[in-house]
């Protein structure tokens, strides 16, 4: 026994400890350390990831989160009775009203982000959206006839046709109908983040239909987001993300019909009166959720050309599309966040100019 | 020749030559070993199914049935409610990470491997 462990001296056991520490780690992070919560709110899956394991009280967290998102949507809803559709009723009377206080918050943003896209984000186009078919739970055609959208357009309604005088409001366009669909479900996601703190909640995701934001960070790890491929069942990429990171996405395959051959999707560009074209999906990485949902939408409408200059004159510094043949386009300081988990040909677009590379 | 080595430095030489190939095995073989079909349903614990055994799965959830193929291995979303098709759209899932939804039935199906699971799916 003596010689046995003079054969193996002191530097021999820091060697092997050495070499055993990377397995170690690798065998730590296989397996999860995080609960799961899913359930139906919002009219979409929510899907909660909860650090560390077995900390929380989940149907507790379910009950309440699910309480406050199912207010949420009565109250924001775009078709269905609430207090977005009263205000709808109201607008277009013409006269002064106290608004809901639950729809305050959507118009103030609403507006804020009408200037800064230079009108590509419109929340005041219901009626053309609804008019696309839009506004029922199984989108369908036919679409609208195209001297109706040109009668429209010729004086479209704006965000900027609400007088606000306090929580006071008045409208000035006959045809505002206010849809918050590219704002809503970044106010929500932020509220629910909000909620889980207030219940002692440190470390989380919250994820709607998708679009997620996280809170704190897991341990000394940061979160790890699988990006689905648009078109398949697979991973196109993932992404690390620190806490109270949102990461939104608009894209043309989410609700839609097909009419005539032709794709209709939802995301509507307000220059053409018509569904948005150029780009499959434009994804957003900031720390503000509303911020991000709207801005994933005007990117989607800006186009293959100017989605890079409005995302810099929106203050988006990470940001990336999808283009019609598949093919990626990433801002200088998305680039990096991104790893590609598929073959993808990928290019860095900055406001100027485009430098590409295939991976 | 005599390179001065003692019983104990070829024991260690040895375990770090599998140390390290155990490692590179376990770093980087393919992440759809041992794969398994995950369901989650809204309001329900997630079930999982091995992809080893052939067989198909009804799903009951508020909109019908949904119909769920498992077949040499890999699985995909055979029938479901829903005017669009985005669940049977997604095609096999072959892979680790790779995901179906079915937004009439609240249902995600995943496969999960033995790769590192991620947080959460952005779609």
């Amino acid at each position: 026994m003596t010689s046995a462990v003079a054969g193996i001296r002191r530097a021999h056991v820091w060697a092997l400890g050495l070499l055993l520490l990377p397995l170690l780690v690798a065998g730590c992070t296989a397996h999860t350390d995080t609960d799961r919560l899913t359930f139906h709110a919002f009219g979409t899956l929510i899907d909660i990831t909860l650090y560390p394991a077995g900390a929380h009280d989940l149907a507790r967290l379910e009950s309440a989160l699910s309480a406050d998102l199912e207010i949420m949507h009565a109250s924001w809803h775009a078709w269905q009775p609430g207090s977005v559709g009263r205000t709808n009723q109201l607008l277009v009377l013409g006269g002064e009203f106290s608004a809901p206080p639950s729809v305050l918050p959507l118009i103030e943003r609403g507006q804020q982000l009408e200037i800064a896209t230079d009108g590509l984000f419109n929340p005041a186009l219901g009626r053309l959206v609804a008019a696309w078919g839009f506004h029922q739970d199984e989108p369908a055609g036919p679409p609208p006839d195209p001297e109706w959208i040109a009668d429209l357009l010729a004086d479209p309604p704006r965000m900027a046709d609400i007088e606000r005088n306090g929580v006071r409001l008045r409208g000035h366009h006959p045809e505002l109908q206010l849809d918050f669909g590219g704002l809503a479900k970044g106010l929500a996601v932020a509220r629910s983040i909000d909620l889980l703190q207030e219940l002692g909640v440190e470390h989380a995701i919250v994820n709607a239909g998708g679009d997620l934001m996280t809170l704190g960070r897991p341990g000394h790890r940061p979160w790890r987001i699988g990006v689905r491929d648009p078109h398949g069942a697979g991973v196109l990429a993932s992404i690390e993300l620190d806490g109270g990171e949102a990461l939104f996405t608009s894209g043309d395959y989410e609700r839609g019909y097909a009419w005539e051959g032709e794709r209709i999707h939802h995301v509507i560009d307000p220059r053409s009166g018509r569904p948005s074209q150029g780009l499959a999906a434009a994804t957003v990485l900031h720390t503000d959720p509303v911020l991000a949902d709207a801005a994933a939408t005007t990117l989607m409408i800006a186009g293959p050309e100017a989605w890079p200059a409005h995302a810099r004159k929106l203050g988006v510094e990470r940001a990336m599309v999808v283009l019609p043949d598949g093919s990626v386009e990433l801002t200088p300081a998305m680039e990096p966040r991104v790893v590609f988990e598929q073959a993808t040909q990928s290019s860095v677009r900055v406001a100027s100019a485009t430098s590409g590379k295939d991976r | 020749m005599n390179l001065g080595l003692r019983w104990g430095d070829v024991v260690v030489v040895m375990l770090a030559a599998t140390l390290v190939a155990s490692s590179f095995t376990l770093t980087y073989a393919p992440a759809s070993g041992a794969l398994r079909l995950v369901v989650s349903q809204a309001g329900e614990s997630p079930r999982t199914f091995p992809l080893n055994e052939d067989r198909t799965v009804d799903i009951a959830g508020p909109a019908g049935l949904t119909r769920i193929e498992i077949h040499e291995g890999r699985a995909r979303c055979l029938r479901s409610p829903g005017s669009q098709g985005i669940c049977e759209r997604a095609g096999w899932l072959e892979r680790h990470g790779d995901m179906a939804v079915s937004l009439p039935n609240r249902l995600v199906l995943q496969l999960q491997g033995d790769g590192t699971p991620f947080d959460s799916m952005h779609f």
